[in-house]
């Protein structure tokens, strides 16, 4: 009669932690899950903006050069990285929109920015940036 | 007897460890609700952060292009200085001032960033009155009051002038007057130079309360008055390249300069609103 009765509590005890485990990793997954998400969303903002600004900073976008800004923009990035610059103002190449780098990609992770900055003569520009991780 | 005796005992432990494991269970659960609560708290601060990061990259930069259109286009120099024994600020350029050009680029841009932008909003009418400048920390204001003459607000942060006047035509006439300040606390110094080629008019004072330095240039008249609490107000008819250096009395600040142009973001989605003056550095 006791072995039946401890047989019965120790399954009732296994039964009680599978569940109360499989809620805490549940939980768990919920959290690791968002952090990751969101600590990546931010960490490609900042590059993004990082890159963005050393080039204003070292007037690259006076050019307004496709190749040039190129250049710069693929010895900026990290390699698990790609990045859009779209360039408006009151300029004629390109109708006063230029874009440099990759593809948008149809899905995934995509974050954007936006800045102003002024060319050597005096030109307004919106710039515009996108950048998401490559494909593994 | 013994064996009902025995029954409740267990019995009662049975409620005992029943009621132990759900209360630990319950604690579990608990801390289970908590991870969750955690996670969206720890989204909504990411969240609130990428924001952050994006309006101070918006605001930094068209911080930055105000600032680089004012050091393109205003004409003037300015620098700062701090060393053991004093600190000093200097505006150079060249009177008469013509502002007409940064005005447009403000203007442009101004209208540009707006258009771009709903949630900024840039007020350049305080600047177009007197296209002041701003010394800061201390909240000097030197502005320019017509094409030829520009002035410096008394304030007591003042401690006195180093001024050097370059002219293009001869200095006929050169005299200046000047009044002690009893106060050791409200007295300025005053250091002058008016120079074209070997001909100088110089003045140098301290404990002022105030002076006055009248010249005749090429026929047209330069006139520098000294007014108490450290005014000062310079107007010349003759096309000079000016220095004004004012020395302040607070040592232990490295000072830097602003323009009265106002940028304010607003966000209502997140009540945030900042406004600012430009700073030029």
């Amino acid at each position: 009669m006791t072995g039946k009765k401890g047989f019965v509590l120790t399954l009732d005890f296994i039964l009680g932690m599978t569940i109360l485990f499989t809620v805490i990793m549940v939980a768990l997954l919920f959290v690791s899950r968002g952090s990751a998400t969101t600590m990546a969303e931010h960490q490609l903002l900042r590059f993004g903006s990082d890159i963005v600004a050393v080039m204003d900073e070292q007037k690259l976008f006076d050019s307004l050069s496709h190749e040039t800004i190129e250049q710069e923009l693929q010895e900026l990035l990290p390699g698990q990285y790609d990045m859009l610059i779209r360039l408006q103002g009151n300029f004629t190449v390109g109708n006063g929109t230029l874009e440099v780098g990759g593809d948008i990609p149809r899905e995934g992770l995509l974050i954007s920015g936006k800045r102003v900055a002024l060319t050597g003569n005096s030109t307004y520009l919106l710039i515009t940036y996108l950048m998401w991780g490559k494909a593994q | 007897m013994r064996g009902k005796a025995q029954k409740s005992t267990m019995g009662k432990k049975g409620v005992v460890y029943t009621l132990a494991f759900t209360l630990f269970a319950l604690g579990l659960l608990s801390l289970a609700v908590l991870f969750s609560r955690h996670a969206a708290l720890a989204e909504s601060r990411h969240v609130e952060l990428s924001f952050s990061q994006k309006v101070y990259d918006l605001d930094t930069s068209i911080q930055n292009i105000l600032a680089e259109a004012f050091i393109g286009h205003s004409g003037m120099m300015l620098s700062s200085n701090r060393s053991l024994n004093a600190s000093s600020m200097t505006l150079q350029e060249n009177l008469s001032s013509d502002f007409a050009e940064l005005d447009a680029l403000l203007g442009r841009i101004k209208d540009g960033v707006e258009k771009d932008f709903s949630s900024v909003n840039i007020s350049l009418e305080a600047f177009f009155s007197t296209h002041a400048v701003v010394l800061q920390p201390q909240g000097i204001v030197y502005k320019h009051r017509k094409g030829n003459s520009i002035s410096v607000m008394p304030h007591p942060g003042i401690a006195g002038y180093e001024i050097t006047l370059l002219f293009r035509s001869n200095i006929t006439s050169c005299t200046a007057a000047s009044e002690e300040e009893a106060e050791k606390e409200r007295a300025v110094t005053l250091t002058f130079l008016g120079q074209h080629g070997g001909e100088n008019c110089t003045f140098s004072g301290t404990g002022l309360e105030s002076a006055d330095i009248t010249m005749i240039v090429g026929g047209k008249g330069v006139a520098l008055e000294l007014e108490e609490g450290g005014e000062l107000m310079l107007e010349s008819n003759a096309t000079v390249q000016s220095a004004v250096k004012v020395l302040v009395a607070e040592r232990n600040q490295s000072g830097y300069f602003e323009i009265p142009v106002m940028v304010e973001i607003r966000d209502p989605a997140f009540s945030f609103s900042k406004a600012g003056s430009v700073q030029i550095r």
